[in-house]
């Protein structure tokens, strides 16, 4: 039995979709304010999805600063892969609530994200891996992996956006 | 630059990379992190963390020059003149590290290898 009572899964999935939303409508400055302030963001590579980012290179590996930094970086004029910014749109599915591990509730999720730009879709599809946390009523996210089943990055090339 | 398709880039992290242009609107370029083979586990962390910073797909300056090359492609698939000015620094006695000398001698390179006679880019190819 979890040491903390777990949110129900309608709980989770309503701060999924809302993640959702303000991450497909480019809100990022209030997507921020959903996170702890030791939030971390990670997107390991393809070839080595279930990697530890302390001996493998990942795509993304971001620590809250550096979460910052990325929001700064696309919501200014110099993102050049981003400005202007893509359309995105994001299916989350198979929302599960396993467990806690202390304060932190473990979630995962399915995905399917779709990129457009200059005529192009490309689809990112994975799966993501959550830690949530309560700070007193309100759910934050501490901690959230995209893992991707794509075998590689084309013909994207990149990954320009939050995933 | 080592003619004609591999980069040695040392900067947050050293990165070798390749290019091959695959088709006239597709280019595959691979990247690889060089690492020393002795590397101590606290050093790997510190050089990957650095690497991830800035290089590769989700770094901080890769996915922008993805973009930059894709911009290019854009732009030669749409112009009407044929060919590209490339003329910076040409007069100059002592070329600027800004002048355009590396990307005639490439292209002029490029222009022997893929204009010359059959048997000699046989030779050449050996």
């Amino acid at each position: 039995m979890s040491a903390i009572a777990l949110p129900t899964r309608q709980e989770v999935e309503d701060l999924l979709y809302r993640e959702a939303a303000l991450l497909d409508e480019w809100r990022l400055e209030e997507w921020l304010e959903m996170l702890t302030d030791d939030a971390i963001y990670q997107v390991p590579s393809t070839d080595a999805p279930e990697g530890d980012a302390r001996n493998t290179l990942y795509i993304i590996a971001d620590d809250a600063l550096r979460i910052r930094s990325r929001v700064k970086q696309l919501l200014g004029k110099s993102a050049w892969a981003e400005s202007p910014h893509s359309r995105t749109r994001r299916m989350i599915t198979n929302v599960r609530v396993p467990g806690a591990d202390g304060d932190s509730i473990a979630v995962t999720a399915n995905f399917a994200v779709y990129r457009m730009r200059y005529e192009a879709v490309d689809t990112y599809i994975g799966r993501y891996d959550y830690r949530l946390a309560y700070f007193g009523k309100e759910l934050k996210i501490r901690e959230r992996r995209a893992i991707l089943d794509n075998e590689a990055l084309r013909p994207h090339g990149k990954i320009s956006f939050i995933l | 630059m080592i003619f004609p398709n591999l980069v040695i880039n040392d900067i947050m992290a050293i990165t070798v990379r390749t290019f091959y242009p695959v088709s006239p609107d597709y280019m595959e370029v691979n990247a690889w992190a060089l690492a020393p083979i002795d590397e101590s586990a606290e050093d790997s962390t510190l050089r990957l963390d650095n690497f991830l910073t800035f290089l590769g797909p989700g770094g901080f300056a890769t996915p922008d020059d993805v973009e930059m090359l894709e911009s290019c492609q854009r732009g030669f698939v749409n112009r009407e003149v044929g060919w590209s000015d490339l003329s910076r620094g040409m007069k100059s006695e002592r070329p600027l590290s800004t002048d355009d000398l590396q990307l005639r001698t490439f292209w002029r390179r490029w222009n022997q290898l893929m204009t010359q006679p059959e048997p000699i880019r046989a030779r050449n190819a050996a």
